[in-house]
């Protein structure tokens, strides 16, 4: 019996990381029990993660601490799971990882190749916020919104946690590239508190009129289906609550927007609300329920 | 000092200095206090192994304790040093009972020169020479075998 073999998981787990990546996937040949050990390991992303940073760390000068480029043109980011990019991308950032050549970012290059692959390898991890940053980060750098998008939903629908954290940060371009990467935007429900994406959309609506992001708010505006008076005018209250005037006089000047209509019960409260914080955004309510009577 | 003892009932002195070194000890000396003359028992450990270890020990016992930054920096397996290089210098039996051992005794920086040194036998063979090295049996069909080097074909490309 080999004494290697009776190593406890998590001490071989130790020394596998020291290894090559590719060294991991090479070793699968050496027996069932090692091929499974390697298979697991390495869609764990914990793993994926330190294995990379020791791999990496041979190429970072110990002098400056500067991280060698040539560490990630000696991967083959092609065939290696998707949790490794992720996993170089959280550690290094992208622009690190990912020298400019031709224009183009390498780990750029690599990512659309292998979301355009027939079968894609996703990983089914959950997105953590700092990831999402990174994300966001990197969009409002200029860089490919879509791409982002495809790389983090991993092949699926988007999650709604993405739409909320680029309103949040009043990333309009990756909003966008959100609504286009909705493959069935009717039909598709959304496992996440949202609901059906229809209603995400109106959902969406009332965070950006409180987020106060006038050019994300007029995205979302000039999407199809929104319902501008959703959930008793939500998104105008919400405005008004947080003194967003431009956003609530987008929503008064929508025609799809009927603010005196008879059963608008948002109306009073608005109005109330308003006068006791806002005196400008009242004065814009006010123009607007006397104009449209 | 501290009397440690070994599974097969080798008494062992040593200070506590080199004691410390090894977690579950320290956590030990803790809770049976100091005046306690009793040796404590290791039942997971022989004695050839516990000396090799006691011999580990003692050539660190003076090492400073790590700088936070060090503690945080990522070592490669090939970040050995010298002497430690030569004490790992044994039998793959010896070895991996030591390895066993560390892990025992929670002695984090044995654990690790340990997996190191083994990272180090395992880089740069092949799948062959790593089967001989563990004596590992290959158990996977010629075809189970091919269909799986196809699949990772890519290993190679750089």
């Amino acid at each position: 019996m080999s004494q290697f073999a009776l190593l406890p998981n998590e001490i071989r787990a130790n020394v596998f990381v020291y290894l090559d990546p590719h060294d991991l996937f090479r070793l699968r040949r050496v027996s069932k029990a090692v091929g499974q050990e390697l298979i697991e390991l390495t869609l764990l992303f914990s793993f994926a993660q330190l294995n990379i940073q020791i791999f990496c760390a041979d190429y970072t000068s110990t002098t400056t601490g500067i991280l060698n480029s040539y560490c990630f043109d000696n991967l083959n980011w092609h065939n290696l799971p998707t949790i490794y990019l992720e996993a170089a991308i959280l550690e290094f950032g992208f622009d690190s990882v990912s020298p400019m050549v031709n224009d183009r970012y390498k780990m750029e290059e690599a990512l659309w190749n292998i979301i355009n692959q027939p079968v894609g390898r996703i990983g089914t991890r959950k997105l953590r916020d700092s990831e999402v940053i990174e994300a966001l980060d990197f969009v409002s750098k200029g860089k490919d919104a879509h791409l982002l998008v495809k790389l983090l939903a991993g092949g699926q629908e988007p999650s709604s946690r993405l739409f909320v954290n680029a309103i949040k940060y009043g990333n309009s371009s990756m909003i966008q590239a959100l609504f286009q990467a909705i493959k069935t935007p009717s039909e598709c429900c959304d496992v996440c508190t949202f609901g059906c994406y229809r209603q995400v959309r109106n959902q969406l609506l009332a965070l950006a009129a409180k987020s106060g992001n006038a050019s994300v708010f007029r995205f979302l505006l000039g999407c199809n289906a929104v319902d501008v008076s959703y959930n008793n005018n939500a998104a105008l209250l919400a405005a008004i609550r947080y003194g967003n005037y431009q956003i609530a006089f987008d929503i008064l000047e929508d025609s799809r927007f009927n603010f005196t209509a008879p059963n608008n019960i948002a109306r009073e409260q608005a109005i109330l609300e308003a006068r006791a914080k806002y005196k400008d955004v009242y004065q814009l309510l006010n123009y607007f329920g006397s104009s449209r009577n | 000092m501290v009397k440690i003892t070994s599974s097969d009932n080798q008494e062992f002195t040593i200070s506590k200095e080199i004691a410390n070194q090894s977690v579950l000890i320290k956590n030990m000396l803790e809770d049976v206090g100091e005046s306690d003359d009793q040796p404590i028992p290791l039942p997971n450990v022989s004695g050839a192994i516990l000396q090799k270890v006691i011999e580990y020990a003692t050539m660190h016992k003076d090492d400073p304790p790590p700088a936070p930054e060090d503690e945080t920096k990522l070592k490669t397996s090939e970040d050995i040093e010298e002497r430690d290089k030569e004490f790992m210098q044994l039998d793959q039996g010896t070895m991996f009972e030591i390895i066993l051992a560390a892990n025992y005794l929670d002695m984090k920086n044995l654990l690790d020169l340990g997996c190191k040194t083994v990272a180090n036998m395992i880089k740069g063979k092949s799948v062959e020479e790593v089967r001989k090295l563990f004596n590992i049996v290959n158990d996977f069909t010629p075809e189970e075998e091919e269909q799986i080097r196809k699949e990772n074909e890519w290993c190679e490309d750089r």
